[in-house]
């Protein structure tokens, strides 16, 4: 792996890893014009006690500080997590380029895993949104932060939550992108691992519920 | 009757403040209350919006009349179900004594469930689901029926006899009850019920939903005092667009406000113009408010009282609090209620192209009571007439 994408998805990880080291849910973006980063964002919800200071807001607040709102509509999102629900609807609203993204968020994703605010009809035009940039990464991000709070937790979880998980149930690109684009975007090799890994989830159909998802992002 | 801006509303105020003192509220509180709405407002020929207490005083009339007058219509959502549907599951029949050990056996055995039956009772006394065996009952040889799995997630009865079968070899002798350990078919309401009501009736005649009493439960009207508070609250937020109008912003105000002191924990207007932020809506600007006024407290307690207690890292603000404001919310600041753990949003207008709350409002989202996330809060929209806002082109996200 090492599109463009990918490189820019680094920088996202490093701000989400920054994130974990701040005891916030471990989710981390930047924003990019040009070729260039222009903002970055982390979570900042437990320090501000506002659940709405997710790291998409955090960036955007940045940008606005130095540019006028229409250059969302030449600027591209890597972000470690799919945008929940509250923020593509902002991002829409700001009329974002395009969104790439780590791993879904099965609880408050908007973009294709609860809602898709991202492509539905709207008032603004809709925004692409491309999941499966460093993933794992992103997962494994998430299942250290969440190990470390079940450690900390007075009561005592089961022993199954304190495992820290290393597989990964394969991604449904089929869900969020279109098949002509995947290999553009992801290479041939994603493409193979896709066909791949959409073979392996029919054999596995009762596999259990992934773990992408978060009460604060 | 269109309403009569004048003398009428003083004696609005008066009435709705005896109704509402009668009910709940503590009398300075809301004496202050009634002088600062009396002497805030301004009752002006050129007013381009007309009082919400102007509108109660021209009914109140044919309230008394007919006491179920109501001003505030609940906002449903497209995922609620008011049909009850039932899906097969396999139960049995345990002596109560072995009921947590049977439970955990079945436990490990279990395949994961295609159907989440975590609504319902696992275990369920005899008389719940019909008449006990009187000669049973007497005797001292208590039986459990226990829900095992549903059918879906083990089609075979043997299979279900076969993870009975190491417990049926634990029964104690002198039990004779021949339903011990034989599974049986059942039908159970496949989805959580919404209220307490519906919780009863749908476990009539069937497998019993466990209600776990939540509070955010929809309930059917609105108590009265509330819809008095309420109009009181529209007035400050009528007022608050009145200003934000003159001052060049959208006109789109919020309060969020403590249903248990009355108390007006924050209020925004939309500020998207001035700030040059699109996303800088009331809502979102409400929520913040809250937010840095606990901090503040917060630091400002710690460093005063050298508080050793340690806030809980995750404390969601809103939970417990209302939020009344103009305009049916967007997407965005639906979710961000969801996020906040809102207790009740009430709003005036719909926003037909924009809102994420109403199903006939943008693709119908209905956030506030989305089955998929993890939180869900009551939504009145005001259903009583006379309320001018000033218009806002319908494309806005509010």
């Amino acid at each position: 792996m090492g599109t463009i994408h990918h490189e820019y998805m680094k920088s996202a990880l490093r701000m989400a890893n920054l994130a974990f080291e701040s005891d916030e849910v471990p989710v981390g973006c930047v924003y990019v014009h040009d070729g260039k980063i222009i903002a970055e964002g982390m979570n900042d919800t437990n320090r501000s006690l506002c659940g709405t200071r997710h790291a998409e807001f955090l960036g955007i607040e940045t940008i606005l500080q130095t540019h006028p709102a229409s250059i969302f509509e030449e600027t591209d999102l890597y972000v470690t997590v799919e945008p929940c629900v509250m923020c593509a609807s902002a991002l829409r609203q700001l009329k974002i380029r395009a969104v790439y993204f780590g791993c879904a968020n099965d609880r408050f994703g908007g973009c294709g895993s609860v809602l898709r605010v991202n492509s539905d009809p709207g008032v603004e035009r809709p925004f692409p949104a491309y999941p499966g940039f460093y993933r794992e990464e992103a997962i494994m991000l998430l299942r250290r932060f969440y190990l470390q709070e079940n450690e900390k937790a007075p009561t005592p979880k089961t022993k199954k939550s304190r495992e820290l998980k290393t597989d990964f149930s394969p991604l449904d690109l089929g869900k969020y992108v279109p098949r002509g684009e995947i290999e553009k975007l992801y290479g041939r090799e994603m493409l193979d691992n896709l066909v791949a890994s959409a073979a392996a989830a029919a054999a596995a159909a009762a596999a259990e519920a992934d773990e992408e998802s978060d009460p604060s992002m | 009757m269109p309403p009569s801006v004048g003398s009428s509303r003083t004696t609005t105020v008066s009435t709705g403040t005896e109704t509402y003192l009668h009910h709940k509220a503590p009398h300075n509180r809301l004496h202050r209350h009634h002088i600062s709405l009396s002497s805030s407002i301004p009752v002006s020929a050129n007013t381009t919006v007309a009082r919400v207490s102007s509108v109660l005083a021209s009914s109140k009339g044919h309230q008394q009349a007919n006491s179920s007058a109501r001003y505030f219509v609940q906002v449903k959502s497209p995922h609620e179900r008011t049909e009850l549907e039932l899906v097969d599951v396999w139960a049995t029949t345990i002596p109560a004594r072995m009921a947590t050990s049977v439970v955990s056996h079945l436990k490990q055995e279990l395949p994961k469930d295609p159907h989440s039956l975590l609504h319902l009772r696992r275990l369920v006394k005899e008389s719940d689901v019909e008449q006990q065996d009187s000669a049973l009952r007497a005797s001292d040889q208590v039986v459990l029926n226990l829900l095992i799995c549903s059918i879906d997630a083990v089609p075979s009865e043997d299979e279900i006899k076969r993870m009975l079968l190491p417990m049926t070899e634990l029964i104690v002798a002198k039990m004779n009850d021949n339903r011990l350990f034989v599974p049986v078919i059942r039908k159970a309401p496949k989805y959580p019920a919404l209220t307490k009501q519906q919780s009863k009736e749908w476990s009539d005649g069937t497998w019993p939903i466990m209600w776990r009493g939540n509070p955010h439960a929809i309930i059917s009207e609105l108590p009265s005092d509330y819809e008095e508070l309420y109009k009181k609250y529209i007035d400050t937020l009528l007022e608050l667009t009145e200003k934000a109008h003159n001052e060049g912003e959208m006109p789109i105000a919020t309060l969020i406000v403590d249903p248990a002191t009355y108390e007006v924990v924050a209020s925004a207007v939309d500020t998207r113009n001035s700030s040059n932020n699109p996303l800088a809506h009331s809502t979102m600007t409400c929520i913040a408010k809250v937010a840095e006024k606990e901090l503040w407290r917060r630091q400002n307690e710690t460093t005063a009282m050298q508080s050793t207690k340690e806030p809980p890292p995750q404390a969601y603000l809103c939970n417990n609090l209302q939020l009344i404001t103009t305009h049916e919310p967007c997407a965005m600041c639906s979710m961000a209620l969801v996020h906040s753990r809102i207790s009740r949003l009430v709003y005036i207008k719909n926003m037909p192209r924009s809102g994420g709350i109403d199903r006939s409002s943008g693709p119908g989202y209905g956030i506030h009571w989305n089955r998929q996330l993890n939180w869900r809060f009551e939504t009145w929209k005001w259903d009583g007439q006379n309320i001018l806002l000033y218009d806002i082109d319908e494309a806005t996200n509010a």
